[in-house]
């Protein structure tokens, strides 16, 4: 099979996208475009720890920073006789939101129905998501505290 | 072919597990351990419906392979038993670790190119790390020309079984085990759905007439 609809990149992106979206924005996409489809759970939900490991600054040594609950599972859909696999991680225990997560991976595997959902569920909770990340940036912005007049005393 | 799990290829045509992974399996871990505790007797494999065996595994060993193994436990697949195709299926669905035979917790093999030669016994101190042997074989029934006796442990008078389509000199191999005990192989013969357990403290005898 060759497939040129999608990179491994851009699954990655819609992938963090579900991942990120908020309950209730999920919800009200699935709503609209799951019901139709019937879909095979290769891995029901489950629910484990994931160890989480980082690098301050992006250098140095990786330390253990700690455990995080992770809930998977694994869909299959079959639409026009293609059968498709997507994947569900999210952080928590929500069992719901990581089965709308593998549904919508599937969906947007298949070629019918990719530029469709890309358009009308990734692209909207992509935007979502911007807009409450910046609007919490300019909230934290006014607070900031500006050390520029005794810097550039020091470096006359 | 791409063997990368994450193969988005591989999970569309990946053959499902149990249906209801606690639930069967659970079941299946009653069967095995009917099994053991009573040596030489049929068992009938629970298998649920919706299980569906990587080629070219059979129903019967696919159940018992979910059912014993875990991210712990590591098996190897003798040649007749090994593709690509079943170690992916093994690999996802329990996440057990490869391992060459000599090394393997589980080893399952087909009866034609089954042996005892080179398979894990356990130590005094640790004789739990003895291998157990799965043998997916072409028949359990009591043939005519030689059979085996049992006594032991879980047998009140003796049991009788037949070879199994197993090689007369395999038998031998597992008689010659016995005086090793606490060490040595448990055997789980399956043939389609039915069960066999023959464990290490089983004493055997074989019949030919």
């Amino acid at each position: 099979m060759t497939k040129t609809l999608f990179t491994v990149a851009d699954r990655q992106a819609w992938l963090a996208v579900l991942a990120h979206a908020p309950r209730a924005g999920l919800a009200e996409k699935a709503e609209r475009f799951v019901p139709p489809h019937r879909f095979d759970w290769l891995r029901e939900p489950e629910t484990g720890l994931a160890l989480v490991r980082a690098r301050i600054a992006n250098r140095g040594d990786r330390f253990n920073l700690g455990e995080v609950t992770v809930t998977r599972c694994i869909a299959r859909v079959s639409v026009d006789e293609n059968t498709t696999a997507g994947v569900g991680h999210v952080l928590g225990r929500d069992e719901q939101r990581a089965r709308w997560v593998a549904q919508f991976d599937a969906l947007l595997q298949q070629p019918s129905l990719h530029a469709e959902l890309l358009a009308e569920v990734v692209a909207p909770l992509s935007a979502a998501r911007e807009a409450a990340l910046d609007q919490e940036q300019a909230r934290h912005a006014a607070s900031r505290v500006s050390f520029y007049t005794l810097q550039s005393e020091a470096t006359a | 072919m791409n063997t990368s799990l994450s193969s988005p290829d591989l999970l569309a045509s990946m053959p499902r597990g149990f249906a209801d992974a606690t639930h069967d399996a659970q079941a299946v871990f009653r069967n095995v351990l009917d099994a053991l505790s009573l040596p030489g007797r049929l068992q009938t494999l629970s298998t649920s419906d919706g299980l569906q065996p990587p080629a070219p595994l059979s129903r019967g060993v696919t159940a018992l392979l979910l059912t014993l193994l875990d991210t712990e436990t590591s098996l190897h697949f003798s040649d007749s038993l090994a593709s690509d195709a079943a170690w992916m299926y093994a690999r996802f669905h329990t996440g057990v670790q490869q391992a060459p035979f000599e090394l393997a917790d589980f080893v399952a093999t087909r009866a034609a190119d089954a042996t005892l030669d080179g398979l894990r016994l356990g130590s005094d101190e640790a004789p739990q790390q003895g291998a157990t042997l799965i043998v997916d074989a072409p028949s359990l029934a009591v043939e005519r020309h030689a059979s085996l006796r049992l006594t032991g442990p879980g047998i009140e008078h003796e049991q009788r079984m037949g070879l199994c389509g197993l090689p007369i000199t395999f038998w031998r191999q597992r008689i010659a085990m016995q005086r090793l005990f606490p060490c040595g192989i448990d055997l789980l013969l399956v043939c389609g759905s039915q069960l066999i357990g023959v464990p290490r403290s089983t004493l055997l005898k074989i019949e030919e007439s």
